[in-house]
C-alpha cells in the first residue's frame, strides 16, 4: 500500500484528481437518484407553487432566518406527529427553493402551522411574542406590520422558479403583482380570479388587520396560513408512499 | 515584459475585469440599498487590485526570489483573529439572546434569526477559513521548500476571501440571505468565492509542484483536500436562479428532498473538510514541529487520509434521519457515519502518540497544551458524531441542543483550540520573534478556553437530553407530559450557563490577541531562523 | 529497506522522508485499526443487508427486513392507539352531556388534558384559561355560545369565523367604517354600552344613545344587551369583555366591527380529544358545579 501511495505523492495534480475522484463517489450515489427514483417525492393531490403574495411571505421568513429556531419537517417518530400532525411528505416541499427542513427546534415545528391559529393571532404574537405566550424567547418583528411589501420583483421571482422548474404559467407570472395586491384584499373581490389561477385553496383576505395597506407581515401570516394545508393526506396510500 | 508571469497576469486581471463589471451593474442596478452597497464594495475592491496590478506591470520584471514569502500568512493570521473576535462576540451576544429574549431588541436587524449566520459564518469560515489559509501558506512553502509559486495570488485569495466575508456578514443582518444553512451568502457572494477559489486551487497545486522535496507531505494531502471538496461543494449546493441583476435575491436550483440531501452532503462536508481536514493539515505540520518528534505512523496518515476523504462525503444523510428523505439514504448516511469514526480515530492516536517521547512538553508548552487537548476533543466530538449518527441516538438528539453542544464539543475544542496552538508558534516565526510576549498570559488563555468549553459543551449536553425527553415523554395515559412551552421555559438555567461559558472563552480569546498583539509589536529577533535552503528547480 | 534510520526514543523505523525537519515513523498500522475498520465494515454491511441501502438508477435495495420508517411509525402510532383505547375509553364516544356529569373523570384526566391544552389552546385563552385581548376568558362562566357541554364541543370542533365549512359566524358589524351610524351616534352609544355594565360613563350622552342601541344593536345584542346566544354576541352587560372593555375599546368594536377567529380543531385534534378539551374547560370553570 505504501509503496504505491508514494507514487501518488510525487504528483501535485495527480493527488488532487486523486481526491476529487474518491471524494464525488458519495454524493453521486445519494444524491442522483434522488432524480431519478420515482416514488422519491409521492404523487398527492392538492399540491400547487406558492401564490405570489405567500411566496413573497416565504422570502420574509427565508430573509429573517426562521429556520434558525423552527423546523418544517414532521419526522416519522411517534412523538412528532402525536405533537405537530401527519409527517411530512417530500412532496409537500417539492415548491419549496431553499427546502426550509431546518436543523433546530428552539421553537415549535411550523411544517403544519397552517390553520392553527387565526391571523390576528398570528400578527400580534409576531409583533410581540412574549406579551402574547408568557415564557416565550421569540423576538419581536413588529416593523413587519410597518413595512409595506416591495412586489415589483414578483414576475421576475416568478420567472426564476419557473426557470428552476416551478410550474407557474405565463399569465400567473403576468399578473404576480396584483395578484399578490388581491389576495390581501379585505374585500375579496377578486378571489374567483385568483382561485381560478391558483386553485380553491387559495385564502383570499386582508392577514395584518390593516385593511387598503399591503404589509409584509400581510405576505408572511399568508404564507404561515398556507403551511402544511395543500397535500390531501387523506388520499395517500401507506403502500406507496414507503420508501 | 515577457515573463513565465504573462499568462497568469492577464488572467487575473481579466478576473479581476469581470468582478468589477460585476460590481459596477449591482451598484448600478441594483433595487435595495444594501445590495448597491455591496456592488460598492466589489467595485471598489477590484478597480483598486487592478489599478495594483497595472502599476506593477511597469515595475522591472524580477525572478522569483529565493526567499519564503509570509507577508500574506501575516495578513492571514491578523484576520483570522479579527474573525475570531467578531464571531465570539456575536455567539456569546445569541447565547444571552436566548437565555432573556429582550436582547433582540426587537429591532430589524439585531435578531436571533439574522445574527445568527453571522455568527456562524464568522466563525467558520472568517475565523477558520482565514486561520487556513495563512497556515497553508505558510506550511505548502516550508514543507515544499519552494517560495509561492505567485507573487499576485495570495494576495487576491486572501483579500478577496475577506470581501466575500464582509459581504457575508453585513449582508445576514441586512436580510441578504439564502437561508441554507453555512451557505447563506447570495448568488453573487457565492460567484466571488467561486472565482477566488479557483485562484486558491491554482496557486496551491502550482506552488507544489514547484517543489524541491520529492514527496508530498501530508499536511498538504489534507489542505490540497480541503481546497478541492470546498470547491466541488460549493459549486453544486450554490447552484441557483438569480431573481434579477437588480436584486440579491436568488432561488436555489433544487428545491425539498433534493435540496435538502444536497445541502447536507454540502453541509456535513464542510465540517469534514474545512472543520477537518483543514484543521488536521494544521495538526500534521504544527505538532511535530511544536513538540519536534516525528509523525508516529506514516501508514495510518494514509489510512486516515483516505478514509475521511471517502467516507465523510456518504455521511451527509444523517443530518435527515426519519425526515421525507427515503428511507435508504439515511441508512447509507449512518452506516458510513459509523465506518468514519475509524480513519477519525486513526488521526487521533496518530496525533497523540507523536507526543510520545516528549510529553513533559504539554506541561510546559501552553501551545502544545492547546494541540493536546484540541486532538482528544477531536476524538470526542467525532465519537460522539458517529454515535448521534445512528438513527434512534439521533431521534433524540435531532433539533435539541445536543446538536449545539457537538458542534461546540469540535468547534471550541477541536477547532479553535488547534488553531491557537498553532498560531502561538506560528506568529513568533512569521514575524521573526523571540517566542510569544508572555506565556503566563498563554496559559490564562488556555484554562479560560478549557473552561469556558466545559460548561457550554456541558451546559448544552444536559439541555439537549432534557428537551428530547422533555418532548418524547408520555403519561401513563399516553398523554405528553410536558408542552413544546414547558420545554423553552426549562432550558434558561442551561441557556445562561452556556452564556457565561461563552463570555469566559471569548475573555480567553481576546487575552490570547492581546498577546499576539504584543508579540509582534515587541522586539525582532537578532536571527532569522529559516530551515532548508530554497532551491531554484521544481522535483516534478 | 533495513538501512533505513532509526527513531532513537521508539526504535521504530523511519521512513526516509523529511519536510522543514518534520520525519515520520514508518509504524504499521496497529491491528486494533484494523480490527476496528473491518467491525465496523460488516456491522454496515449487516445494516445494508437488511435495511433499504444501495440504490440503482430507478430503485434501491429494499433490504431483507422489508423495513420502512413509514409503516413502522404507522404501527407505532396504531400500537399507541391501542394502548390509550383503554385509559381514554370515556372520552372515545361517551355522550358529552353525561361525561360532565362525571364526577370521577376530572381527578382522574385533568392533569394529562392540562397538556393538550398547552400545546393548542394556551397560545390564545392562556395558561390559566383566562384569556387576553381579542381572546375570551373561557372560565368566567360569561359564555358567548351558551356554555352548554354540546354547544362548548361544537365551537372547539368547528371554530368560530374560521376556515371548517361548518364554522360558527359571529360577525360585529362595522357600524362606524360602513357609514350605518354616524360618529356622534358612535360615541353615544359607546356611553349606552358602557352604562350596561354600569362603568364610568356620560349619563346624558347614554341616554342618546339608547335608541340608536335599540334599533341597531338590540337585533343581536338584546334589548337589554344582555346577549344573544344563536349567533355568539356578547353579554354587554357582564364584566367579561373580549377586547377589554374599556372606551377605546368599545368605541373600535362599535366603529370597526370585530370577527374574531376561533379556529377549528377537526381534524387536527381527535373526537376524544376535542372532547377532553370541552370537559376540561367546565372543571374549571367558575360556574362549574364543585
Ligand atoms: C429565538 C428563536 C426564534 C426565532 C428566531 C423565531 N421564533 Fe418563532 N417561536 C420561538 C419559540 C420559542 C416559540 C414558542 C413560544 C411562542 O409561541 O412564542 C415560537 C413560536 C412560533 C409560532 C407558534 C408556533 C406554535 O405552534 O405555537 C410561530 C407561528 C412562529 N414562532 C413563527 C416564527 C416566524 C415566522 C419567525 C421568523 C420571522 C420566527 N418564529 C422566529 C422561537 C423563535
Ligand atoms: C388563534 C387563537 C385561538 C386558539 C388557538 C384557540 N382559541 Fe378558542 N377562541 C378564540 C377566539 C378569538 C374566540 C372568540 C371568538 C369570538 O370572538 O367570537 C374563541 C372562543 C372559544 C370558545 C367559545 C367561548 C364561549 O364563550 O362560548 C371556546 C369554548 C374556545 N374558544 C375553546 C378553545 C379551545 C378548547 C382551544 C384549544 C383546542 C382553543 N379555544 C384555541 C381564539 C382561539
Ligand atoms: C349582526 C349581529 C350584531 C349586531 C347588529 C351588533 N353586534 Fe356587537 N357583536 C356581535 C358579535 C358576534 C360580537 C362578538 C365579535 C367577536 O367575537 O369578535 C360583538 C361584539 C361587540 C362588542 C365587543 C364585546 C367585547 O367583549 O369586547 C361590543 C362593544 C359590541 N358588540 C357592541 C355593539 C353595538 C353597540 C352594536 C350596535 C351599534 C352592536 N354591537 C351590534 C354581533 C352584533
Ligand atoms: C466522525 C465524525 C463526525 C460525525 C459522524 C458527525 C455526525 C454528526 C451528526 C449525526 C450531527 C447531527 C445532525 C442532526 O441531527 O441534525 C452532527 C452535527 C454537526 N456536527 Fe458533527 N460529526 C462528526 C464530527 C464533527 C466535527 C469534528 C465537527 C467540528 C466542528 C462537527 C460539526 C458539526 C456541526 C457544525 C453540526 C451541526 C449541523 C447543523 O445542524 O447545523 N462534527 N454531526
Ligand atoms: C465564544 C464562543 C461561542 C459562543 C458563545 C457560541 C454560541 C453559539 C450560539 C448561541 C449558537 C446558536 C445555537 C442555537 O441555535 O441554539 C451557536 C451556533 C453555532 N456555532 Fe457557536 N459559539 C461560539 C463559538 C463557536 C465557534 C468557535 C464555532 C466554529 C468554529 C462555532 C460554530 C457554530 C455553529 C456551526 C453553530 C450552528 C449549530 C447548529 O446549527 O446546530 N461557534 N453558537
Ligand atoms: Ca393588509
Ligand atoms: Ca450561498
Ligand atoms: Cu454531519
Amino acid at each position: 500500500m505504501s509503496t504505491q501511495h508514494q507514487k501518488l505523492e510525487r504528483h501535485s495534480l495527480g493527488f488532487a484528481m486523486a481526491i476529487l475522484m474518491v471524494a464525488s463517489i458519495g454524493g453521486i450515489v445519494e444524491i442522483a437518484p434522488l432524480f431519478t427514483i420515482e416514488n422519491t417525492v409521492e404523487k398527492v393531490e392538492g399540491m400547487r407553487p406558492y401564490t405570489p403574495l405567500e411566496l413573497a411571505g416565504r422570502d420574509i421568513y427565508v430573509r429573517e432566518g426562521c429556520y434558525a429556531c423552527h423546523s418544517q419537517m414532521i419526522r416519522t417518530l411517534r412523538s412528532d406527529i402525536e405533537r405537530y400532525g401527519h409527517y411530512s411528505l417530500a412532496a409537500e416541499s417539492m415548491y419549496d427553493h431553499p427546502f426550509q427542513w431546518g436543523s433546530k427546534r428552539t421553537g415549535p415545528d411550523l411544517a403544519r402551522i397552517g390553520g392553527k391559529y387565526s391571523d390576528a393571532w398570528h400578527v400580534a404574537h409576531l409583533e410581540a411574542p412574549r406579551e402574547l405566550v408568557e415564557g416565550s424567547i421569540m423576538p419581536g418583528y413588529a416593523f413587519l406590520s410597518e413595512t409595506r411589501l416591495g412586489t415589483g420583483h414578483l414576475a421576475a421571482s416568478l420567472t426564476a422558479l419557473s426557470r428552476a422548474g416551478v410550474p407557474y404559467t405565463d399569465a400567473q407570472i403576468e399578473n404576480a403583482e396584483k395578484d399578490a395586491a388581491w389576495q390581501a384584499d379585505a374585500e375579496q373581490y377578486f378571489e374567483g380570479e385568483l382561485q381560478e389561477s391558483y386553485g380553491e385553496n387559495v385564502q383570499v383576505r386582508d392577514y395584518d388587520g390593516q385593511p387598503g395597506k399591503l404589509t409584509e407581515m400581510d405576505a408572511l401570516v399568508a404564507y404561515l396560513q398556507v403551511l402544511g394545508t395543500l397535500a390531501d393526506l387523506d388520499s395517500l396510500n401507506l403502500e406507496e408512499v414507503q420508501r | 515584459m515577457l515573463n513565465n508571469n504573462t499568462v497568469e497576469n492577464v488572467l487575473v486581471l481579466f478576473a479581476l475585469a469581470i468582478v468589477l463589471v460585476g460590481g459596477v451593474a449591482i451598484l448600478g442596478w441594483g433595487v435595495p440599498l444594501a445590495y448597491v452597497l455591496h456592488g460598492w464594495m466589489i467595485a471598489i475592491f477590484a478597480g483598486w487590485g487592478l489599478i495594483w496590478m497595472i502599476a506593477r506591470m511597469n515595475e522591472e520584471v524580477r525572478d522569483i526570489p529565493l526567499e519564503y514569502n509570509d507577508k500574506v500568512t501575516r495578513y492571514g493570521v491578523l484576520a483570522a483573529l479579527f474573525w475570531a473576535l467578531v464571531g465570539f462576540t456575536v455567539g456569546d451576544i445569541l447565547a444571552w439572546q436566548l437565555a432573556f429574549p429582550t436582547l433582540n431588541g426587537d429591532v430589524f436587524w439585531s435578531n436571533f434569526g439574522r445574527l445568527r449566520p453571522v455568527h456562524t459564518s464568522a466563525v467558520i469560515f472568517g475565523f477558520g477559513g482565514n486561520a487556513l489559509i495563512a497556515t497553508s501558506f505558510y506550511v505548502v512553502q516550508r514543507t515544499s521548500r519552494a517560495r509561492m509559486a505567485s507573487e499576485t495570488l495570495p494576495w487576491m485569495v486572501f483579500w478577496g476571501y475577506n470581501l466575500f466575508m464582509v459581504l457575508a456578514a453585513t449582508g445576514y443582518p441586512l436580510g441578504i440571505t439564502q437561508s441554507k444553512e453555512y451557505a447563506e451568502p447570495e448568488w453573487y457572494a457565492d460567484l466571488l468565492l467561486l472565482v477566488v477559489w479557483v485562484g486558491y486551487l491554482a496557486l496551491y497545486l502550482k506552488t507544489l509542484s514547484r517543489r524541491a522535496e520529492p514527496h508530498i507531505y501530508v499536511a498538504n494531502w489534507y489542505y490540497l483536500a480541503f481546497i478541492v471538496v470546498i470547491a466541488m461543494l460549493h459549486t453544486v449546493n450554490n447552484l441557483s436562479v438569480p431573481v434579477s441583476i437588480a436584486y440579491p435575491k436568488s432561488y436555489s436550483l433544487f428545491s425539498g428532498t433534493q435540496d435538502a440531501m444536497t445541502q447536507w452532503w454540502y453541509g456535513h462536508n464542510a465540517v469534514g473538510f474545512l472543520l477537518t481536514a483543514g484543521f488536521l493539515g494544521m495538526l500534521y505540520y504544527f505538532l511535530p514541529k511544536a513538540v519536534n518528534r516525528p509523525i508516529y505512523s506514516y501508514r495510518m496518515s494514509i489510512v486516515g487520509f483516505w478514509g475521511i476523504t471517502f467516507l465523510y462525503l456518504w455521511a451527509g444523510s444523517h443530518h435527515l434521519h426519519y425526515t421525507a428523505l427515503p428511507d435508504w439514504v439515511q441508512y447509507l448516511g449512518m452506516t458510513m457515519s459509523i465506518i468514519l469514526l475509524v480513519p477519525s480515530w486513526a488521526s487521533v492516536f496518530n496525533g497523540i502518540l507523536t507526543i510520545n517521547g516528549a510529553w513533559d512538553m504539554v506541561r510546559t508548552d501552553p501551545a502544545v497544551r492547546f494541540m493536546m487537548v484540541a486532538i482528544l476533543f477531536y476524538g470526542l466530538s467525532t465519537f460522539e458524531g458517529s454515535f448521534m449518527a445512528i438513527r434512534p441516538v439521533n431521534s433524540l438528539s435531532h433539533y435539541t441542543d445536543w446538536t449545539v453542544g457537538h458542534v461546540h464539543a469540535g468547534a471550541l475544542g477541536w477547532v479553535a483550540f488547534i488553531t491557537f496552538g498553532a498560531l502561538y508558534k506560528l506568529v513568533p516565526w512569521i514575524w521573526k520573534r523571540e517566542g510569544v510576549y508572555s506565556l503566563r498570559l498563554e496559559a490564562w488563555h488556555f484554562w479560560l478556553a478549557l473552561s469556558g468549553t466545559l460548561i457550554y459543551v456541558g451546559a448544552m449536553w444536559n439541555s439537549g437530553i432534557t428537551q428530547s425527553l422533555m418532548w418524547q415523554t408520555y403519561d401513563a395515559d399516553g398523554a405528553f407530559l410536558f408542552s413544546f412551552l414547558d420545554s423553552v421555559i426549562a432550558m434558561h438555567p442551561y441557556y445562561v450557563a452556556r452564556a457565561i461559558g461563552g463570555l469566559l472563552y471569548l475573555i480567553g480569546a481576546c487575552i490570547g490577541a492581546y498577546n499576539i498583539y504584543m508579540t509582534v509589536s515587541g522586539p525582532k529577533k537578532a536571527q532569522a531562523r529559516e530551515a532548508g535552503p530554497l532551491v531554484p528547480q521544481p522535483a516534478e | 529497506m533495513s538501512m533505513k534510520e532509526k527513531d532513537p526514543v521508539s526504535g521504530t523505523d523511519l521512513t526516509g522522508h523529511e519536510w522543514d525537519g518534520i520525519k515520520e515513523l514508518d509504524t504499521p498500522v496497529p491491528w486494533a485499526a484494523r480490527w476496528a475498520l473491518w467491525i465496523s465494515i460488516i456491522i454496515a454491511a449487516l445494516y445494508w443487508v437488511f435495511y433499504p441501502s444501495f440504490p440503482s438508477v430507478r430503485n434501491y435495495a429494499k433490504g431483507m427486513l422489508g423495513y420502512s420508517s413509514r409503516a413502522e411509525v404507522a404501527t407505532a402510532l396504531q400500537r399507541a392507539d391501542a394502548d390509550r383505547e383503554m385509559t381514554f375509553a370515556p372520552f372515545a364516544s361517551g355522550d358529552i352531556e353525561e361525561l360532565a356529569a362525571d364526577p370521577t373523570l376530572e381527578a382522574r384526566y385533568s392533569a394529562s388534558i392540562s397538556k393538550l391544552y398547552a400545546d393548542n389552546c394556551a397560545a390564545c385563552h392562556r395558561n390559566d384559561l383566562k384569556g387576553q385581548v381579542g381572546f375570551p376568558n373561557l372560565v368566567d362562566g360569561h359564555w358567548l355560545w351558551s356554555g352548554s357541554p354540546e354547544e362548548i364541543e361544537a365551537t372547539i370542533r368547528y371554530g368560530i369565523n374560521g376556515q371548517h365549512d361548518d364554522t360558527r359566524i359571529a360577525q360585529m358589524l362595522a357600524f362606524g367604517a360602513d357609514g350605518m351610524i354616524d360618529m356622534q351616534q358612535i360615541k353615544e352609544v359607546t356611553e349606552f354600552v358602557l352604562s350596561l355594565s354600569r362603568r364610568q360613563h356620560d349619563a346624558t350622552a347614554a341616554e342618546n344613545g339608547r335608541l340608536a342601541f335599540e334599533e341597531n344593536c338590540a337585533a343581536c345584542h338584546g334589548e337589554d344587551g344582555r346577549g344573544g346566544y344563536e349567533i355568539g354576541a356578547p353579554d354587554l352587560g357582564d364584566e367579561s369583555w373580549i377586547y377589554g372593555g374599556d372606551r377605546d375599546a368599545i368605541y373600535h368594536s362599535i366603529h370597526f366591527g370585530r370577527q374574531g377567529v376561533m379556529p377549528a380543531w377537526d381534524g387536527r385534534l381527535s373526537d376524544a380529544q376535542i372532547r377532553m378539551l370541552t370537559l376540561y374547560l367546565l372543571w374549571n370553570s367558575e360556574d362549574a358545579p364543585s
